[in-house]
């Protein structure tokens, strides 16, 4: 299949003091689930995304493990590793994707001492008066 | 989530590299003492630690060019030395290759004298890392060299290649050519890599073990991602040892 | 293609003039061959029996087959591709195998040369009607005789060159052994210092007869092959070793060591007295490496030993009336002082080529760089040369004190040995001055065929005068030496010499872009 997309946003900036295959793991599943990458798409081979970000092959791997476990990807020997074309599952991740959103959004809110009510209370006059 | 539950851990058989006890004397100076270690099979570690550390000595023995004093070294499970030459690839550190020769002929003769010379692979990684035949070795740059030097350690089935600072001196895109080159290498998990080196930023994403040794003894023995798990990047690991 | 054949065919194409292509080869070949037949002619021994050209010959090869392989061993050790080939996934054993028969390769062709040019020299002496010309057959039978001598000696040679790096490896006991080495090395002039012209005799018997040498080849080869093999065998597993490491001198410790002990020196020294000028900087920075050098067991014994050892032969020699054979060792001991500076220098080029890039860019002349450099090889030989002539005057006068020798006598022995000092110091600073023409002829490879020649005099020079110069059999006949030639020498050598210099020194950056391997083959 012609890949017409990239596997992680560009520019991605690698964190060299958290384990690179959770932040791998976490920026695929946010292009999954927005469409980025489309259901059924295949991904590049484990090397492929080894040498691209030069990293080792052994955190392009766990990459794969960790999406796979969460029902992201499948992998089917021989054929290579796809996107998961089932829904529910993908429904599953945008959620916790949302909820993470969320809970980073009313930490941020908490830190200036309002709720997140508030918070979008203002945004919604700040752009009326823009 | 845990560790270990990857399948491309090491494959079943002797470690890689061995290493029980060792110190070496030069001169009455001591440049190793004591040093142990095991590189398991199918991992890329890296040897880190400052100038005068005692790495390339280390890496001398390993490879058989040099005998230490105590202690032993084992390769795949036999003793080092000059009959363990075909199990591992060295690029010496601060080495020239043939300068009388053009980038041909040392090919040619590389092809011949290296039992387990590969000619399929080394046109492979010749285009990888965009190596031209023409010129003299002699008047090449040293990024050129260094990988003209890097092809000849990867057109070989060596099971074991170490790397003794193969960046040195080695422009930017040379250096993610070589780095991309050693992964490809890497990913079908039957080469071991051990490589010494000063440029941890270029490098630190593609350990996956590290030795740190200073003053000729080992000072930490780490894996990169306890260490990432625990907030620390393997530059900020290397400053606190050796801060 | 085997592994064996591979590695020779590396080795070989190291200093494979075919690389220059075929008309550079020939032309070569050409001047080597012309070249020596013009210094045999001019070798007064050549007149006296047909066999002269051929022992010059096997003399000739002797050394210099050795000289160029203990210099392709020792730049082999300096070698950045050193550790790639020690490296290689073969034994030690078969690596030195395939630089052995590899530079048995480029001695043979060397030998060919050398006999081609003895049979010429032989055929000019027959028709200048020095001797009667042998007839055909034993023409022939001398020929081969020789021929097969010098095959058979060929590869002793080129392993007696090799073993040179047993002797370089560091805090060893083979070190002291180095002075014998270095006897061994030079055993064919020392005899034939002593000999003189001995061997022509016209005796069947006489050394250096077609029937001698095949004697001689059979023991060459019943015991010489068996000696090498061993010795191949200990350089294997000694003389190999990467922890050579500190040999090299080219490792980054090594080279600041030396920096470090001549930059101390200088500041100290420019705390007393501020007006050091900056040629005596270089000078002294040269020489820390010189100082080094002396320090070594072996150097420092030679020290200790040579200066009575010179005097007791004086003593000696002058009492038993024999001052020729003692005048004769002591111009060879001259000589072998030249052929010592010149394989420095000679070497000096491809040893410092890693801390070139450094010297060249002290803001200094090129031309102050350079004499700088020589001015050190220069003071250390002539040093050498006048402890030599103290050593040996001190031993004449003994002689003198104690009565065993006319004030005449005496006189005369003493005039012709400053005569011989002079002459070879002469010599000495003509020779380092056109050595310096190596970087001039860098500019293009047809100069460095023109090198070959001047390297092969600076090494042989020394012997070679031996012959040119006059000396008596019989001193009291009162016969003085010839001052004129000095003078000469004076005149005109001198300022040619001088001119290389600046010659060289304009293009002494050239040996930094130089290929390694390209050294005189």
């Amino acid at each position: 299949m012609d890949q017409s997309f990239e596997l992680l946003p560009e520019p991605f900036q690698i964190n060299p003091s958290l384990p690179i295959y959770e932040q791998f793991a976490w920026a695929i599943q946010g292009r999954i689930v927005s469409g980025h990458i489309p259901p059924g798409s295949r991904l590049p081979s484990v090397r492929e995304l080894a040498a691209g970000r030069g990293v080792n092959p052994t955190t392009a791997a766990r990459t794969y493990q960790e999406l796979e476990r969460m029902g992201l990807i499948v992998t089917y020997r021989g054929q290579g590793t796809f996107v998961t074309r089932d829904a529910a599952v993908i429904g599953e991740a945008r959620k916790e994707i949302m909820r993470k959103a969320i809970k980073e959004f009313k930490a941020a809110a908490g830190k200036l001492g309002l709720t997140a009510a508030q918070l979008l209370e203002f945004d919604k006059e700040d752009s009326h008066d823009g | 989530m845990t560790a270990n539950h990857y399948s491309m851990e090491a494959a079943a058989g002797p470690a890689a590299v061995e290493c029980r006890g060792l110190g070496l004397t030069r001169r009455k100076k001591s440049i190793l003492q004591d040093i142990s270690f095991d590189i398991p099979q199918g991992s890329l570690t890296g040897l880190l630690g400052p100038n005068g550390a005692g790495k390339s000595s280390l890496l001398r023995i390993i490879a058989g060019l040099a005998a230490p004093d105590t202690g032993s070294v084992r390769v795949f499970g036999q003793p080092a030395g000059i009959e363990q030459l075909g199990m591992l690839s060295l690029l010496p550190d601060r080495s020239n290759l043939p300068g009388w020769l053009s980038v041909r002929e040392w090919l040619d003769f590389a092809a011949g004298i290296y039992p387990d010379w590969d000619p399929v692979k080394a046109l492979e990684v010749q285009a990888e890392l965009n190596v031209s035949v023409e010129p003299a070795i002699s008047s090449l740059s040293r990024g050129e060299e260094a990988r003209l030097q890097l092809l000849t350690c990867l057109s070989r089935t060596a099971p074991l290649i170490i790397l003794d600072e193969p960046f040195t001196g080695v422009d930017l895109i040379s250096r993610e050519r070589i780095a991309s080159a050693v992964v490809g290498e890497l990913a079908d998990g039957r080469r071991t890599f051990l490589i010494a080196t000063h440029d941890i930023r270029e490098m630190e994403l593609l350990f996956d073990r590290l030795i740190l040794i200073g003053k000729g003894t080992i000072r930490s023995i780490e894996d990169v991602d306890r260490l990432r798990r625990s907030g620390k990047s393997v530059e900020s690991h290397y400053r606190e040892v050796f801060a | 293609m085997s592994a064996m054949k591979t590695l020779v065919r590396l080795e070989y194409s190291r200093y494979s003039l075919s690389r220059l292509g075929k008309h550079y080869r020939l032309l070569t070949a050409l001047i080597l061959v012309i070249g020596t037949v013009l210094i045999g002619i001019y070798l007064p021994g050549s007149r006296s029996s047909e066999r002269i050209p051929f022992i010059y010959a096997a003399l000739l090869v002797w050394s210099a087959v050795t000289v160029l392989s203990a210099v392709s061993m020792v730049s082999f050790m300096n070698a950045g591709s050193r550790d790639w080939m020690l490296s290689f996934p073969h034994s030690r054993l078969k690596l030195l195998y395939a630089k052995m028969i590899s530079l048995l390769g480029h001695s043979l062709q060397l030998m060919l040369a050398v006999l081609l040019a003895a049979v010429m020299l032989y055929l000019y002496s027959v028709r200048s009607g020095w001797y009667p010309p042998l007839s055909m057959p034993g023409l022939l039978y001398l020929v081969a005789a020789y021929t097969l001598f010098m095959l058979i000696f060929l590869p002793l040679a080129v392993v007696f060159g090799l073993a040179i790096s047993l002797f370089l490896q560091p805090g060893r006991l083979a070190r002291l052994l180095f002075i014998p080495y270095t006897a061994l090395w030079m055993s064919p002039f020392i005899v034939d210092g002593i000999y003189g012209t001995g061997y022509s005799g016209a005796q069947a018997a006489a050394p250096g007869s077609p029937g001698f040498m095949l004697y001689a080849s059979l023991a060459a080869a019943a015991a010489g092959w068996p000696l090498s093999h061993l010795l191949m065998l200990l350089v294997a597993a000694r003389g190999l070793e990467a922890e050579g490491q500190e040999v090299r001198s080219s490792s980054p410790t090594g080279a600041s060591r030396r920096f470090r002990s001549g930059t101390l020196r200088i500041t100290r020294n420019t705390g007393l007295q501020k007006d050091t000028s900056t040629f005596m900087m270089l000078y002294r920075l040269y020489a820390g490496r010189t100082r080094r050098t002396e320090k070594h067991p072996a150097v420092l014994s030679l020290k200790f030993a040579v200066p009575p050892m010179v005097a007791a032969v004086f003593y000696f020699g002058i009492t038993s009336n024999v001052e020729s054979v003692v005048l004769s060792l002591m111009r060879s001991l001259f000589g072998l002082v030249i052929t010592f500076s010149s394989v420095w220098v000679l070497l000096r080029s491809s040893s410092e080529r890693k801390q070139l890039p450094w010297l060249l860019s002290f803001p200094q002349s090129r031309l102050a760089l350079l004499l700088s450099g020589i001015a050190v090889v220069w003071t250390t030989a002539v040093r050498i040369m006048v402890i030599l002539l103290l050593s040996a005057a001190a031993g004449s006068v003994t002689a003198l004190i104690a009565g065993n020798t006319g004030l005449q006598d005496w006189s005369q022995t003493l005039i012709w040995l400053l005569y011989f000092f002079l002459f070879y110091v002469l010599v000495l600073t003509v020779m380092l001055c056109l050595l310096q023409l190596e970087y001039y002829t860098m500019k293009a490879p047809v100069l460095g065929i023109l090198m070959f020649p001047v390297s092969l005099l600076g090494l042989m020079g020394g012997v070679f005068l031996n012959k040119i110069i006059f000396l008596p059999a019989e001193l009291h006949t009162g016969i003085l030496p010839d001052w004129s030639l000095l003078g000469w020498i004076a005149l005109i050598g001198l300022p040619a010499a001088f001119c290389c210099i600046p010659a060289g020194a304009r293009y002494y950056h050239l040996s930094l872009s130089r290929p390694a391997g390209k050294k005189q083959a």
